[in-house]
């Protein structure tokens, strides 16, 4: 039975965070946070048997398209009956577009949702904390940049506020403009008004390195109960220089795992082999590299979708 | 080098669109003969900013940064929107076109919409990033808020008070903004932060006891540190403090000039007549005024930066209001008359009644393109000189 739940109550965001206690985005503060953004927040539940199946998604719509995001999508096999059901009920409601992707997800190959007009294939990296020791074999240049950062008397910080998140939103960009000079291929730019939404919904939290009280370095994490999800990071020359950024990561996640929450995720890339990959994975030698894909699918064609919804 | 260079500039001058080339080689032959009244030059501009505002990528009733011979128009900008909207309320009130008002409003919506937590705006247009609160950008719409209040009531008395407060809690101890700067243009102190300043006397005739106009004569005082014996002014550029804007000159000018109207401080008033009287004695007869200087006054390229020559004049009117001085009143008739030359008064609506960033148009300052800040700065020299001529008899 499939069921499509729009503006999804506490006890529906409940049951869902309770199914997938370390995906930061099947949270009950994570949907509270997509009902801050333009759309209509949705929890979607399948069951078949005893296994119930349930995600979160948000529906945005425009004068021509109608379309759904999943943020995480669900583990399932290709052939599981889930999909068939999301295909009819999009179908149904004369979606033109449904995004899958898949941010703390598992899912390594794309169902059949409809013709596929993209397609990504990603890496997300994941640390198990319960370990007495989670850092086994950390890289040279981690360790060295860790002793760096703690000779110059790096701080940590945890915040929320709005200054704070101006400064990480600032600090983003500074990290972006880096790797542009690098020759990477950066394209996203930093928004503080989602990254706020995050921290006031209480779906995230932001971990900062003070350097002679000035924010060098920050992270903000998406928090599940038992488990954190690396949102967005920068730090600026100055953090560069004192290995602010290994700092932030490490302090941080020693005090998550304090707090019950041991699967922790680095967050993605889609460019192996770059130094960013090597950055996420050079904490521990037992990161496991969860090979993803993320793809969009055409499910009505837009103007037909956009004349329906005029007639109706 | 240079061969390469001048390869290179050969190569792109051949890459751009026809109609850009039309534009560039007509600018070269020098400024048009054709000249136009005063009012039908503020009508045309108005009219360019009004399609500015419809024709706006994001459609939200913010004004199109700019139209540009490359890309055509662009998203909206709130920095100037910020500012146009006086502009806008004024041109209403004073030649009885309501539905400038109706602009205003739907350009204070906008800004409303768009204030980030906190209190302060974005900088860059709508869709650029970072989105994260700049100073300058914030000054520049709280001019417009203050003004909103003035015309429409308390609607706009929140967003007006979030953002003097914004600004008067993130300035310096020395009276410097550092907090905040800008993504988009060169690191750096900014003397003609003033023009910010000029944002918090707005909100202090609005709100006098919440001390914005302190912390905004804190800053010009700063500022004023900045200021060479000869005029000129140090730090006072977006990309090259050496040889600053005209744009930026006149910003710095007129955040002065606003502090004396608030406080009648002798010290602004005497500060604001050495950076005028220096660029008195550069301009010439036919109202030509280089777009960048050297500390030594000596002109750092040989373009026109319209928007800038525009600023300096209403500046010169301002102060042939305050000491009768007749030389600033011709000075302002002079440079207001090279800038309406430009200004094309048939052809393409996209450019009818636009002023271009440079002349000519392919001179470093908003290359290529009719910028949304210049013919706001253009109507209003011209509503002034309009207003002095009258009051002449």
């Amino acid at each position: 039975m499939f069921a499509a739940i729009a503006h999804p109550e506490q006890d529906v965001l409940k049951s869902l965070e309770m199914a997938a206690p370390t995906n930061a985005f099947a949270s009950r503060a994570y949907g509270a946070y997509l009902a801050t953004q333009n759309g209509v927040p949705y929890v979607f539940e399948y069951n078949e048997g005893a296994s119930k199946i349930s995600f979160l998604g948000i529906l945005r719509e425009g004068r021509l398209h109608k379309r759904l995001e999943i943020p995480s999508a669900p583990n399932c096999a290709p052939s599981h009956g889930v999909w068939e059901a999301l295909q009819q009920w999009a179908r149904k409601e004369w979606l033109t577009e449904i995004n899958l992707l898949t941010f703390g997800s598992w899912l390594s190959t794309m169902p059949a949702l409809g013709p596929l007009s993209h397609i990504k294939t990603r890496r997300e990296y994941v640390l198990d904390l319960r370990p007495e020791q989670p850092f086994v074999k950390m890289r040279k240049g981690h360790k060295t940049n860790l002793s760096k950062a703690r000779r110059a008397g790096l701080v940590l910080r945890r915040s929320a506020s709005v200054d704070d998140c101006i400064e990480h939103a600032k600090l983003i960009d500074a990290s972006m403009s880096r790797r542009l000079e690098r020759g990477e291929d950066v394209t996203t730019g930093a928004n503080m008004r989602p990254l706020l939404s995050l921290l006031e919904t209480g779906a995230g939290v932001l971990f900062q390195a003070l350097y002679e009280d000035q924010v060098v370095a920050s992270n903000l994490f998406l928090l599940a109960p038992e488990g954190a999800y690396n949102h967005t990071q920068g730090a600026n020359d100055l953090g560069f220089e004192h290995g602010a950024a290994q700092f932030v990561l490490a302090e941080a996640m020693q005090a998550l795992r304090d707090e019950g929450r041991w699967c922790f995720n680095f967050g993605g890339t889609d460019q192996f082999g770059s130094g960013l990959e090597k950055f996420k994975t050079g904490f521990s030698k037992t990161t496991e590299v969860i090979e993803l894909q993320a793809g969009t699918f055409g499910v009505r064609h837009r103007y037909l979708s956009a004349l329906r919804r005029l007639i109706a | 080098m240079t061969i390469i260079n001048a390869l290179k500039s050969f190569y792109h001058a051949q890459n751009l669109p026809k109609r850009l080339k039309n534009e560039i080689r007509q600018d070269h032959k020098g400024l048009p003969q054709r000249d136009h009244s005063l009012e039908q030059a503020v009508d045309a501009a108005m009219q360019w900013m009004a399609r500015a505002q419809d024709c706006s990528l994001t459609h939200d009733g913010g004004v199109s940064r700019d139209f540009s011979f490359i890309n055509g128009w662009a998203s909206s900008y709130p920095e100037t929107t910020g500012y146009i909207i006086p502009t806008f309320l004024k041109y209403a009130e004073g030649y009885h076109q309501d539905d400038f008002r109706e602009r205003a409003r739907k350009m204070l919506d906008w800004m409303v919409k768009i204030q980030l937590p906190g209190g302060g705006f974005q900088g860059g247009k709508v869709d650029s990033t970072p989105v994260v609160p700049v100073t300058f950008n914030t000054g520049q719409i709280l001019i417009g808020l203050a003004d909103g209040v003035r015309h429409f009531g308390d609607e706009y008395l929140p967003a007006m008070r979030d953002a003097a407060d914004w600004l008067a809690q993130s300035l310096d101890e020395d009276g410097c903004w550092r907090k905040h700067p800008t993504p988009f243009a060169a690191n750096g102190e900014k003397a003609y932060e003033t023009h910010v300043s000029w944002g918090l006397f707005e909100a202090a005739r609005v709100v006098p006891d919440a001390g914005y106009a302190e912390a905004g004569q804190k800053n010009v005082d700063w500022a004023l540190t900045k200021q060479a014996a000869n005029g000129w002014f140090a730090d006072c550029c977006l990309d090259q403090p050496d040889a600053p804007l005209t744009h930026t000159l006149g910003y710095v000018l007129r955040g002065i000039l606003e502090g004396y109207r608030l406080t009648k401080r002798d010290d602004y008033l005497a500060a604001a007549i050495k950076l005028a009287d220096a660029l008195l004695a550069q301009l010439k007869d036919d109202g030509y005024l280089a777009g960048r200087w050297y500390a030594d006054w000596t002109p750092a390229v040989d373009w026109v930066c319209l928007t800038g020559s525009v600023q300096v004049a209403y500046c010169w009117f301002y102060l042939y209001e305050l000491t009768g001085e007749a030389r600033y009143f011709d000075a302002g008739v002079k440079a207001n008359s090279y800038v309406r030359r430009t200004q094309k008064m048939e052809g393409d609506l996209d450019e009818r009644g636009g002023i271009k960033g440079a002349f000519p148009v392919d001179g470093d300052y908003g290359i290529y393109q009719y910028l949304n800040w210049a013919p706001k700065f253009f109507a209003d020299s011209h509503m002034k000189e309009i207003e002095l001529r009258k009051a002449q008899g």
